[in-house]
């Protein structure tokens, strides 16, 4: 389980970072241009990773693992980011960030009903402060800006 | 305007839940079909292929006509990105959804902290930035407290 925490911790890190550059490169290339090219970057990567180190079980997954590959990218990259990127435009970056970082709870429900994932009092607590943590921040960005 | 808002507020919500639905389904994928790596990779390309056909022709414009020496910046992005999605998946495969996504949703305020370090004079750190981050402090350990019980 500490692993899980330590990895998760090493992915937020990976965003954080993806979003510090992401910032830096918009002040020298417009923002679509620096959306595909970062995304190409990151498939070409991780794909030569994957290809690299589990060849022999790509090349024997089935149609329907593409289909489900299909639909998590769908949901994320569709489904997630672009709304995230209208109600930017629509409510502002600080205020819309807070919502979505409000996904743990939905996370929370979902992996309860669908993976019969436990929580117990700590847990709940624990997103609660992140959550509010965040969205404290958001909010103190909103005032900055 | 403030029908624009509240339609703004549906997209944002819509979205938090599209992250989780994205998360639950990453989750059940790293346990039935295929090793982590292989499904950050293969739905960082499926992502791809969706924005670009949304964004192409702004897109294209936009890459031919920024120099080369402009990309180290977005490559180092892209890297940094794949390494998120990568570990993302990798924790998803070694704890579950409800540990996860909270500790995932730190990054904004871990942004925060690297912008403030790396790019001086853009980002500025407040009291409720100290404030924010106290909490999210506060609720990993009660996270990892939970993890023990």
């Amino acid at each position: 389980m500490i692993t899980g925490i330590l990895l998760s911790i090493c992915a937020a890190l990976g965003f954080a970072g993806s979003a510090v550059f992401i910032k830096l490169s918009l002040q020298k290339i417009p923002y679509s241009g620096a959306t595909i090219m970062s995304l190409v970057v990151s498939a070409l990567f991780s794909l030569s990773v994957a290809l690299i180190m589990h060849f022999e079980e790509i090349i024997t997954l089935s149609p329907i693992s593409y289909l489900w590959f299909a639909i998590v990218g769908f949901i994320t990259f569709t489904g997630g980011r672009s709304l995230q990127y209208l109600a930017i435009n629509r409510m502002g970056a600080a205020r819309s960030s807070s919502l979505v970082a409000c996904s743990p709870f939905f996370a929370a429900i979902l992996a309860v009903i669908f993976l019969g994932e436990s929580i117990n009092i700590w847990l709940v607590l624990g997103t609660v402060f992140i959550v509010s943590g965040v969205v404290v921040v958001s909010l103190s960005s909103e005032k900055n800006e | 305007m403030n029908s624009i808002k509240n339609i703004g507020l549906l997209y944002a919500v819509v979205s938090a839940f599209m992250y989780s639905l994205a998360a639950v389904i990453g989750k059940q994928l790293t346990e039935d079909i295929a090793s982590p790596l292989v499904i950050s990779s293969f739905s960082l390309f499926f992502g791809l292929i969706v924005t670009f056909l949304v964004m192409a022709p702004k897109a294209v414009k936009d890459i031919a006509q920024t120099p080369i020496k402009n990309w180290t910046t977005i490559i180092i992005a892209g890297l940094c990105s794949s390494c998120g999605v990568m570990f993302y998946f990798f924790s998803l495969a070694s704890a579950p959804v409800v540990v996860v996504t909270p500790i995932i949703s730190i990054y904004p305020l871990i942004t925060i902290v690297l912008a403030f370090i790396f790019l001086k004079g853009i980002e500025t750190i407040s009291f409720r930035t100290i404030l924010g981050t106290l909490l999210v402090i506060t609720g990993i350990i009660f996270i990892l407290f939970g993890n023990g019980n």
